[in-house]
């Protein structure tokens, strides 16, 4: 029997739900008092949403149960690991329970002789990655946040970094999963080998899928050979322009760097405010280019690099000596996003990717369009797969000046999809950019989605309102 | 911008990106959003907003923080969680009061002149009834468990004479040195008096005048970390006044926690006033103090003589390292000393967990967290782990006996007076 369809947000659950929640999770699992509901109610974005309770499951079963009461009684529930999501994906907007999945934190195997692990979701990232680099493997996704987010959130959010450039990003590195359905039904898909293609391939399905059809319980990731040798260069340009043409050049030129990183001036800018590391001021824009293999071969690479770079007459190219000499230069890039507050309290991030050819052109128009509207625009990124994080930094307390941020970013967005682009390389829709989604998708397309949906989650219990705006 | 502005102004500027996750030691025990900066950050937004009321509930969250500053440390956008938590916390205090025991410990005992010595007399007096002694650590162990004291924590005694009752004998130095005046603080003078004598005698030895006025008090430290600022403003102003008619050129303070307050706590309890800048522009610490007067004796010594080695680590007190961004220097001082063999433990930075009264508060969390800093000390193989802060020390020595590991607990002065007393023939006593 089912009750009435409550209505939304639901801010609060009946005495009798919270019972049973607290039945199936324990007591010390769960969380109910306004202070602690306040806690779970945002993430990375600046977008918060009312909790009507806070469960910490610690098993497949558990989230199952959660579930099916979701179902009978059609409260939200809304998946979350360490909320640090860019685009609301983790934001109960319409109320209900949060999810939390930090006590599935358990490493479960990893086999060396297959290069596979079994992991579950609340793993952070960071941790997996030293586990497995200790005995001499890589697993290269890394989100600037990878030593505070969890792999649950990266396979939700399909999470990519700097190495997507060479490496490829979360879903190249899922080979299966355990994944609880809004239904409640606990299913396997993939498989443990590297191939595998019996039926629908329902991991790729799940994998970005920003936890609207399911909740992971478990990961099967498959990692690869540490390579041998690492070698980070930083080359700062005089023009920005200089250093989109570099890009081009590099990847034509047949070497794939690891990471091959942009930031234009405003970026320097924003950095060496925080920490200080001696950057011209009027710097156009810099590279961070890291190359990695066998080394014998990096030198090769590196000069060719130096000779393709230098021909642009840069101000400054600088080899890390070692170690600590290329992790200083990794810092600025790491700190930069939350950097970037520096210049104006409110961020509207994008993060669009358009193919490598077009970088310059992009640049160079949404310059443009924030020019005309006298908004700060500041641009980074992982230029290498052209995917570049554009910002307007705004007073979000000025409403005139929110108003034309908002026209300028769907112009940037246009100008996006007219140069081949996509809107969002990695962070997902969620929340923020589900108002635009028509703009890269057709009506059929997005009812074909709308339909997957409901054939997971027909009474749209499971992380409500993301991705589609209707 | 009045404060009430300003905090607002500090709140507003957390994007809530999360960082703080990873470097949080109460959130790496608790997983929960509440322990981290960025969720006390988001309640006491909340606060402002007046979407949260000054409840118990918060009381709770805002006190469950070691205020070791590493969220505001390693904070790429710049935001003062610690010094808002501790800020909230006052504005706690002025809205609901101080709980009963705060009150009676902080405005009663502490910020008494007479009576905190009187009861610790009288304690020293009755500690044998309830405590047992450990000889080895020259610490006690409860008899029974009391309220906030688990039995089988090692409690440094009370030694009487108090360190400020003793006479440091003979203080004055060579006619045109400076005078250096000492500042005890609780944990010396009722506690650890030999590590008071240390100092004393290291001075003694590079022939300075001393200044030990006897009517110097607590800190302020506690009391400002529970947002009693009335106790901790009447325990600065006995401070200075106490130091004042001394006459000394520097104020020597071996207890990082102590140090860090007067040198930066007192100018944030009266802003502006020029009395209090020129006494916090006297402060001084061991480290840098005895490295730029023993220790450039000992730099030649050390090329001599090096058969046995002792394996030394170092822990840095959060209130010296963040806070006043001094850690080169002991490191500098420990590696001066002959036959000492540095080792860095892995994360020497990380909180110990004591943080004041919070070690009593959560004992068992304060444990957790020491835990992780006792297998990092443990990693070092080192025969010695030194430190310059009371409360650090406290925790270790409580820790250390725990575990029943062989590491000894130095504080900084005791490390080098200990070298200089085994290579008394090869060091020159003159600076």
């Amino acid at each position: 029997m089912r009750s009435a369809t409550p209505p939304r947000p639901v801010s609060r659950l009946d005495e009798r739900v919270v019972k049973q929640i607290k039945d199936i999770c324990g007591e010390k699992h769960t969380l109910t008092s306004k202070e602690d509901l306040i806690c779970y109610g945002y993430d990375a974005t600046n977008l918060e949403g009312p909790v009507a309770l806070v469960v910490f499951p610690g098993t497949a079963e558990e989230v199952s149960e959660i579930l099916k009461l979701a179902n009978k009684h059609l409260f939200p529930v809304v998946p979350r690991g360490m909320g640090t999501g860019f685009t609301g994906g983790s934001v109960p907007s319409q109320g209900g329970v949060v999810l939390v999945m930090t006590r599935f934190n358990r490493i479960l195997e990893i086999d060396e002789k297959n290069m596979i692990a079994v992991v579950e979701p609340g793993v952070v990232t960071g941790d997996f990655q030293k586990r497995v680099e200790a005995l001499g493997f890589f697993f290269p996704p890394d989100p600037a946040s990878q030593l505070y987010c969890t792999l649950g959130g990266n396979v939700a959010e399909c999470a990519g970094g700097p190495r997507a450039v060479k490496y490829g990003v979360t879903k190249d590195y899922v080979l299966g999963l355990e994944v609880v359905l809004p239904t409640g039904e606990i299913i396997h898909t993939g498989v443990r080998t590297m191939k595998g293609v019996v039926g629908y391939d329902l991991t790729k399905l799940f994998v970005g899928s920003e936890g609207t059809l399911g909740i992971v319980t478990r990961i099967i990731l498959r990692f690869i050979p540490m390579p041998e040798a690492r070698q980070t260069l930083m080359v700062i340009f005089r023009k920005v322009e200089d250093a989109a043409i570099a890009v081009s050049k590099i990847i034509s030129s047949k070497v794939i760097p690891s990471t091959l990183e942009f930031m234009d001036n405003a970026s320097i800018q924003c950095v060496e405010d925080y920490l200080h590391l001696g950057f011209p001021r009027d710097a156009g824009a810099l590279l961070l280019i890291e190359i990695d293999g066998d080394r014998e071969i990096l030198p090769k690479y590196i000069q060719k690099i130096e000779q393709i770079v230098s021909e642009l007459n840069p101000y400054q190219i600088k080899v890390a000596a070692n170690d600590q000499e290329a992790e200083a230069l990794l810092k600025a890039r790491k700190a930069l996003s939350p950097a970037t507050y520096r210049l104006n309290p409110t961020k509207i991030a994008e993060d669009i990717t358009v193919p490598r050819d077009q970088i310059a052109t992009f640049i160079t128009e949404a310059g443009k369009i924030a020019a005309d509207r006298g908004l700060k625009i500041i641009n980074f990124g992982h230029a290498g797969d052209g995917n570049i994080h554009t910002s307007l930094m705004i007073d979000g307390k000025n409403e005139e000046e929110k108003k034309k941020a908002e026209a300028a970013i769907e112009e940037i967005l246009r100008l996006t999809i007219r140069l081949g682009g996509t809107l969002s390389g990695e962070h997902g829709v969620g929340l923020t950019k589900a108002p635009y989604i028509e703009m890269e998708l057709g009506p059929v397309e997005i009812e074909v989605m709308k339909k997957i949906k409901r054939v997971f989650d027909p009474n749209d219990i499971l992380n409500p309102g993301k991705i589609f705006a209707t | 911008m009045n404060h009430l502005e300003t905090l607002k102004e500090i709140a507003d500027k957390c994007v809530r990106c999360g960082l703080c996750q990873s470097v949080c030691p109460v959130f790496a025990e608790l997983q929960k959003e509440t322990a981290v900066a960025r969720g006390k950050v988001s309640l006491i937004r909340k606060v402002f907003s007046g979407d949260a009321g000054y409840s118990e509930k918060l009381s709770t969250h805002l006190l469950q923080c070691l205020g070791c500053g590493a969220c505001t440390e390693s904070c790429p956008n710049g935001v003062q969680a610690d010094e808002l938590i501790l800020a909230a916390r006052a504005l706690m205090v002025e809205k609901k009061g101080l709980s009963f025991p705060k009150w009676v410990l902080l405005r009663k005992i502490l910020g008494s002149v007479s009576l905190l010595p009187l009861l610790l007399k009288t304690g020293s007096l009755l500690q044998g009834l309830l405590l047992k002694k450990i000889p080895k650590e020259s610490g006690l162990h409860l008899k029974f468990s009391l309220p906030y004291l688990d039995r089988h924590r090692l409690i440094p005694s009370i030694k009487t004479p108090f360190f400020l009752d003793r006479d440091p004998g003979n203080v004055e130095g060579v006619r045109g040195e400076r005078k250096i005046g000492l500042f005890v603080g609780c944990s010396i003078n009722y506690l650890f008096p030999e590590i008071g004598e240390s100092t004393v005698r290291l001075l003694k030895r590079s022939r300075f005048s001393i200044g030990l006025p006897k009517n110097q008090a607590c800190c302020g430290l506690p009391a400002y970390g529970s947002g009693d600022l009335e106790t901790a403003r009447s325990l600065a102003r006995r401070n200075i006044e106490a130091f004042q008619s001394s006459n000394v050129d520097q104020i020597l303070v071996p207890c990082a926690s102590c140090f860090y307050f007067l040198k930066e706590g007192y100018s944030k309890l009266f802003p502006g006033e020029e009395s209090v800048r020129a006494f916090t522009e006297k402060i001084v610490e061991p480290s840098t103090f005895f490295l730029n007067t023993i220790g450039l004796t000992l730099k030649d010594a050390k090329r001599q003589g090096e058969d046995h080695r002792t394996r030394v680590t170092y822990h840095d007190p959060c209130h010296m390292r963040r806070s006043m961004k001094i850690f080169q220097e002991p490191r500098q001082l420990l590696q001066s000393i002959p036959n000492v063999e540095f080792v860095e433990m892995k994360q020497p930075n990380r909180c110990c967990g004591m943080s004041g009264s919070f070690n009593f508060i959560y004992y068992d969390l304060s444990k957790k967290i020491m835990d992780r800093k006792l297998d990092d000390i443990e990693g070092t193989k080192a025969d010695a782990v030194a430190t310059s802060c009371m409360g650090c020390l406290i925790q270790l020595k409580d820790g250390i006996h725990g575990r029943g590991m062989e590491t000894q607990t130095l504080h900084l002065v005791e490390a080098l007076e200990k070298a200089l007393d085994s290579k008394k023939n090869d060091i020159p006593n003159d600076p």
